[in-house]
């Protein structure tokens, strides 16, 4: 029995100081670690393509790969609905918010990325109707394309995606020039 | 004699019904009866005869079979030396797999019950004086068999539903779809190893029924068994 005493007495310090290791150093940091990522995803030029990579779809009316898609793009903390045409190969994300709120250069740099990664995701989807209260923008694949002046789909390798679709919105002549000729205000 | 019947009665209150029981029952009422014809017929008084009778039989403990004198203190202070021993080395396994984020409250819950069972123990470890060590008490060892061979049985039978639960949550749809399962990552592997791998701390509770039998050897009251350490 003694020694059983000395087991659970090695094994009680043990058992602390691996909990205080967990609770106090290792999960406040992989939190802050996904807070950071979290953060991150919000914004175009470090947002990570590679976790919408599984998003990668045929048909635009599969409703629930769009939605969820839509849920891993900038904007996503803004609450949003969702209405799809199959017949015009159109989708309509609905913001409930108004652009004056969320920041407009914010807006545009969002919405210039998001029509990019879904055009190149969802091979079948032409047009995306951007509403906002008071406000909304039509932006169709065609223009996409022919702004980026390749196939959307061949932008999808990390490196290309990070030269010709990220970095470029770090420049704020790039964004107006692109919104301009990009998002058509209805 | 109903007064016979409600002191036998009494005497079994603690076992279940059972045909060996009732049999003992009926066994040891007839020899009180007797007993008491018989001290009637020497001319003793019908009341001070079954209060006589009665006075010899006080405790059936050691009619039953299977029944061990234990020295119960020794006994129950170990067994729940082993309890705390298991349940601090669950404790400790369920430590890291709080980081990925599952467990956390059976890791609570684990840590909660080791605290309940360690100032349980330093209670009854500081209980020195010979008389309550010396306490001796009846046990049953064939329950103990009985109820080690029937945690092991419903441990497994656990783990095999739980695993099955668990499929079904994790891989039902591709089962139903026939789509093939895809693990992104050595994270998603561990997330779904570690799913599958939690109920197997419940071990502990048929490993804690498994120490029962070999402590009612080790603290039986015999000739030759002091017990002491």
């Amino acid at each position: 029995m003694k020694t059983r005493n000395n087991i659970i007495i090695a094994l009680a310090i043990i058992g602390i100081v691996l909990f205080g290791l967990v609770q106090f150093i290792v999960i406040p940091k992989n939190n802050q670690r996904n807070y950071q990522y979290m953060v991150q995803q919000q914004n175009p030029i470090t947002h990570d393509i590679s976790n919408v990579l599984k998003y990668r779809n045929k048909y635009m009316g599969n409703s629930s790969n769009i939605i969820n898609l839509f849920h891993k793009l900038p904007l996503n903390n803004i609450e949003m609905s969702f209405e799809l045409f199959p017949d015009k190969l159109t989708t309509e994300v609905k913001y409930q918010d108004t652009i004056a709120n969320i920041n407009g250069n914010k807006v545009n740099k969002a919405l210039i990325y998001n029509s990019t990664v879904a055009f190149a995701l969802i091979d079948n989807l032409q047009v995306i109707n951007y509403n906002f209260t008071g406000s909304s923008y039509k932006v169709s694949r065609s223009v996409v394309e022919k702004w980026y002046g390749q196939d959307l789909s061949g932008l999808l390798k990390k490196e290309e995606w990070k030269s010709k679709v990220q970095d470029k919105l770090e420049d704020s002549k790039y964004v107006n020039d692109c919104s301009k000729a990009v998002l058509i205000k209805q | 004699m109903n007064s016979l019947k409600n002191h036998v009665n009494s005497i079994f209150s603690n076992y279940k019904s059972s045909k060996q029981i009732n049999e003992l029952k009926y066994e040891v009422l007839s020899n009180l009866e007797a007993k008491v014809d018989d001290l009637t017929a020497n001319g003793m008084d019908l009341s001070e005869a079954i209060k006589k009778a009665k006075g010899s039989i006080s405790s059936i403990d050691y009619l039953i079979d299977g029944n061990r004198k234990v020295f119960i203190n020794k006994y129950n202070l170990e067994y729940i030396q082993i309890v705390l021993l298991y349940l601090i080395i669950a404790w400790i396994i369920t430590i890291p797999v709080v980081i990925i984020g599952v467990g956390f409250i059976l890791n609570i819950f684990i840590f909660i019950c080791s605290i309940a069972i360690g100032i349980k123990y330093l209670l009854l470890n500081s209980k020195k004086q010979s008389e309550y060590i010396q306490c001796k008490s009846f046990i049953n060892i064939q329950s103990a068999f009985k109820v080690k061979k029937v945690s092991w049985i419903m441990w497994l039978l656990f783990i095999v539903v739980y695993t099955l639960f668990t499929t079904a949550i994790q891989f039902g749809s591709n089962i139903w779809f026939s789509r093939p399962v895809i693990i992104t990552g050595p994270y998603q592997f561990v997330e779904i190893a570690i799913r599958y791998g939690i109920p197997l701390i419940s071990i502990i509770i048929p490993l804690i029924f498994n120490s029962a039998p070999k402590l009612i050897l080790k603290y039986e009251v015999g000739e030759d068994n002091e017990n002491e350490e």
